[in-house]
């Protein structure tokens, strides 16, 4: 505690300078080096040339931040370093979270539904799940484009119209205006996808071990949360929609055999033809 | 100009990076809240034409009921429509999953007059406009899943002489007996 030279040893101080000097002398907590603790507004603030009380109008707040400011000084070192580290961190939680919300997100997949493609020894290990990665960016990424490019054969998520809290992961099988031919569930014996729904099926060849569009028809592309790009355990692999088409199953499974060529022949394409997609 | 040019000159590029980082944070807590607490949005259209103005209105919306969380009959609910992309509607919930709702024509304004009567699907609500004739709902495209439910209306906050509670006038009927 090291005077100016120049100062008388009696003085009159304002009030604001001897609260200073009071809170100075107080034994600091913790602290290492009684010097090093000083509040730098505490050494800069008390104003010898004052005499007598000075009048200042009140300011709440920057009463309230000052004292802030002296309390978080008074502090112990390794308290001081980790507020400051958290105050680095804060702003990755919100980032994170929004990120995990609409750039990717890794899921498991539980359930025989995909089996030959996700799960692929499900008929062994009925506890094992895959853990996939999914883009929840939408694919417009404009507002002004009012297109959705969704593709036959994509490996998507969305909110079950059965039950709003379950997500789940089907294969888009037929997109609007297509007409297809369902299988055993449902009651109909054909359908044509209206505007802005999909069909979509899970890829296990027995249709009881799937709940898919045809035990709840056609589902709204508002539902739709995201979309399937990779796969990253038990086996890292990359996902291409247009392997659907040729028929070609990554894991070398399918047996000379085209994959899953019946799903494909059921789906007429474009049985109705949409000219004006407008909004009227 | 020149200042601050030269002011920038000096900060420091670590400052900068601060700078950013901290305003991606806020914008992201921003937007958090912005799609899971609470929004402000105008609405308009005539559908609901005796509760809101078919001018244009600002509705407070509660994000908190969204995927249908706590919905009852009676709510008026905001949701993606079905039919078309990035739009958003509102109507009240008249059928709640289970329940059986009259089927009425389309556009109609004789409401219960039809003989025949569904029932609501698992995951799914029947909404209505409260503008009978002007307004197209799941009397067209029938239930709506509960995933494209995303919130609740829970006032109407613009313009200031109108600004009240959203009422749930679907209230069961009290018989003292």
């Amino acid at each position: 505690m090291a005077k100016p030279p120049n100062q008388p040893n009696f003085r009159i101080l304002s009030p604001n300078a001897a609260r200073n000097l009071a809170q100075k002398k107080k034994p600091v907590p913790g602290g290492t080096g009684q010097g090093q603790n000083q509040t730098p507004s505490a050494q800069s603030t008390p104003e010898p040339n004052i005499q007598g009380p000075k009048l200042t109008p009140k300011r709440p707040f920057s009463t309230f931040f000052s004292n802030l400011r002296q309390r978080y000084a008074a502090l112990p070192r390794p308290v001081q370093r980790t507020c400051r580290g958290l105050r680095i961190l804060a702003p990755l939680v919100p980032i994170s979270l929004f990120f995990s919300e609409h750039v990717m997100q890794v899921m498991w997949v539980r359930g025989p539904s995909m089996t030959p493609y996700l799960n692929e020894d499900y008929h062994e290990n009925h506890t094992k799940s895959d853990m996939v990665l999914v883009s929840m960016m939408p694919s417009r990424v404009w507002p002004w484009e009012r297109t959705r490019r969704l593709e036959r054969g994509m490996v998507v998520t969305f909110r079950s119209p059965a039950n709003s809290s379950h997500i789940a992961i089907k294969r888009v099988v037929g997109l609007p205006g297509d007409r297809v031919m369902t299988r055993k569930p449902c009651l109909k014996e054909s359908q044509i996808v209206p505007f802005n729904h999909v069909w979509l099926e899970g890829d296990a060849s027995d249709p009881e071990r799937t709940l898919d569009s045809n035990t709840y028809g056609p589902v709204s592309i508002s539902l739709l949360t995201g979309r399937v790009f990779a796969i990253l355990g038990p086996r890292m692999r990359w996902l291409n929609w247009k392997d659907w088409e040729d028929g070609k199953l990554d894991n070398g499974a399918s047996d000379g055999k085209k994959y899953r060529q019946a799903t494909r022949n059921r789906v007429m394409k474009e049985a109705v033809k949409m000219e004006n997609q407008s909004l009227d | 100009m020149e200042k601050l040019l030269r002011y920038a000159l000096t900060v420091k590029p670590g400052r900068f990076a601060r700078l950013a980082l901290n305003g991606a944070g806020t914008f992201c807590a921003c937007t958090l809240v912005w799609e899971h607490l609470v929004t402000v949005q105008s609405s308009e259209g005539p559908s609901m034409y005796p509760t809101f103005n078919p001018r244009g209105d600002w509705l407070l919306v509660s994000r908190l009921h969204s995927n249908g969380k706590g919905i009852q009959v009676g709510d008026v609910v905001r949701f993606n429509h079905p039919s078309f992309l990035g739009v958003h509607a509102a109507k009240r919930v008249i059928g709640m999953p289970g329940d059986f709702v009259c089927r009425d024509q389309p556009l109609s304004t004789d409401a219960g007059k039809q003989p025949d009567m569904i029932q609501v699907p698992e995951g799914h609500v029947f909404l209505v406009g409260d503008n009978l004739p002007w307004s197209r709902d799941s009397r067209n495209y029938g239930p709506v899943p509960l995933g494209l439910i995303n919130g609740k209306i829970v006032a109407r906050v613009w313009p200031p002489s109108k600004m009240e509670w959203v009422k749930n006038t679907m209230q069961p009927a009290e018989l003292d007996g």
